[in-house]
């Protein structure tokens, strides 16, 4: 049974899309080119004349729920107790890529080479020394902070389970929270906005 | 190797539809067993024999195919592990079992063919658990992480194809076995009874498939619709559960970029059956040659295997990531 839930919270306001935090954990990490358990997503949001540019940075959201432990047939995922983060173990893993379809946030991905399977497991040796994940240390505005889900709220400016394209939170209870852009729609008019886009710059 | 064709998960096609054919394929040589218990019928034995030969070959061509989509194959095996949750890992015991039962239904036909009732009951078993292995392989699509497989259409489009493929893959080896194996005289009439089975049984496929294709193009479309029908830009709307609608939207746009593959399914996955079992009532009502009935049967098996596999590569492409 999980005590506490740690999870990420991202700030779209702060966040200016540098990606400083999807470049630091495949360094810390060496990952192949076309990995990256960081992404950052950039997309437009509300609508002429004040049309915003924003970026939300996405990795593991160590769901209460995980679908990929529960559909995973080799038990390659475990979900710690301590903290709630949901670990992936390549070793165990026999690369049938099941988990990149169950999870709805397309999280997991598959690398040809290794023929495994990986995925962010929220830096869990840094965090049992004390440390930040890499992503968060490496935030040049601090948009993106790591801690106790049920703590955000006393800390953060805005604490919303849903985001623009984000699927919905509630399929497997995502820890990650957000906060939205000040000056844009607001998550309870539940506007429509158009779809974010991996790595797109121009709209 | 194609990018479409690793896109469509060329390995899961084979492997899915070759259980589901035998899937089929066994509970066709059930029904006979079953139905010449009180009767006894040593031609429709024989012919019932010879159709065990298919079982095996086939599930052992799926097998294998389950294993060539695999980063780790050697490590296969690790997939039983985990039966408490996982569809994936049930659908493995669920194929395994099947497979282990097959070959003792087929021992059985071979070794022990007058003790009818323990072979009948060994039978039953391994039909059940054929058709939990096909309920296995639906489940496994069946999730929110991919909204586009995530309908009741996925287990009826599957269960369609076990209706198709089988009975006509049992019917070919009929009809290699008449006349090489079996006399042609002696076996004429087990022969044509088992061209108007297969009529009916191909034409319940056809519409189970048609009702279960129309069902998912109504709900991509629905979907896509619904989603290109709010302000903005085209997929649009996508906070919480109206993602969703972005999904299905993408999986529309991949129907119309694989029109093809659609047009294939419909033609030779629906049509040609339906066609095949209507050509077959008349031609045996017109007392027509058995060799020609045959001759269809078999090519009819060929193109509508066809267009089946172009229909569950089309189901694989629509299943894209979406986020």
């Amino acid at each position: 049974m999980t005590t506490t839930q740690m999870g990420f919270h991202a700030d779209m306001e702060k966040c200016i899309g540098c990606k400083c935090c999807e470049a630091a954990c495949k360094d810390f990490y060496r990952m192949p080119p076309e990995i990256r358990w960081r992404k950052v997503r950039s997309f437009e949001m509300g609508e002429f004349p004040s049309a915003l540019r924003v970026h939300l940075s996405l990795a593991c959201n160590h769901c209460e729920d995980p679908a990929c432990m529960k559909g995973c047939p080799v038990e390659a995922y475990t979900k710690r107790d301590k903290d709630g983060l949901v670990i992936h173990d390549p070793t165990a893993c026999i690369g049938c890529q099941y988990c990149t379809w169950t999870c709805p946030y397309g999280v997991p991905q598959f690398d040809p080479e290794q023929g495994v399977v990986s995925k962010c497991n929220g830096c869990y040796q840094r965090i049992d020394e004390g440390l930040m994940p890499r992503c968060v240390e490496s935030c040049l505005t601090g948009a993106l902070t790591f801690g106790d889900v049920d703590q955000h709220a006393a800390t953060q400016r805005q604490v919303v389970r849903e985001a623009p394209g984000f699927p919905d939170p509630s399929i497997t209870n995502a820890s990650t929270r957000f906060a939205w852009p000040l000056k844009g729609p607001q998550p309870e008019h539940q506007m429509k906005v158009a779809p974010p886009k991996e790595g797109d710059h121009h709209g | 190797m194609a990018n479409w064709l690793h896109d469509a998960q060329y390995s899961l096609v084979v492997f899915t539809l070759f259980i589901q054919a035998t899937v089929g394929a066994f509970w066709v040589l059930l029904v006979s067993d079953f139905l010449k218990r009180r009767a006894p019928d040593k031609v429709q034995d024989a012919f019932t024999r010879i159709g065990t030969y298919i079982l095996i070959p086939m599930t052992v061509i799926g097998l294998i195919f389950s294993t060539t989509h695999l980063g780790r194959p050697m490590y296969a095996w690790r997939a039983l592990k985990h039966f408490e949750t996982s569809w994936m890992s049930r659908e493995i015991w669920a194929t395994g079992a099947f497979f282990g039962l097959i070959a003792l239904y087929t021992y059985l036909w071979y070794k022990r063919m007058e003790d009818g009732e323990l072979r009948r009951l060994i039978g039953v078993v391994t039909g059940l658990v054929g058709a939990f292995a096909v309920l296995t392989q639906a489940m496994i699509y069946t999730i929110p992480g991919r909204p586009m497989w995530n309908h009741w259409s996925t287990l009826v489009l599957f269960v369609a194809s076990v209706l198709i493929l089988g009975p006509l893959a049992v019917a070919t080896a009929y009809s290699f076995a008449w006349g090489r194996v079996i006399d042609l005289k002696d076996g004429e009439e087990t022969v044509r009874r088992s061209h108007r089975r297969l009529g009916l049984t191909l034409l319940a496929g056809a519409v189970t498939y048609g009702v279960g294709l129309a069902a998912r193009v109504g709900y991509l479309a629905a979907g896509a619709a619904a989603a290109g029908s709010a302000p903005g830009a085209r997929g649009a709307a996508a906070v919480g559960a109206e993602t969703v609608k972005t999904a299905l939207w993408i999986g529309q746009g991949i129907m119309d970029q694989y029109g093809w593959l659609l047009n294939l399914q419909v033609l030779l996955g629906i049509g040609l059956p339906a066609v095949l079992a209507v050509a077959l009532w008349w031609l045996h009502k017109r007392g027509a040659s058995l060799k020609l009935c045959n001759g269809l049967i078999a090519a009819g098996l060929v193109l509508v295997l066809v267009g089946e596999l172009a229909g569950r590569a089309l189901f694989y492409l629509t299943g894209k990531p979406w986020f």
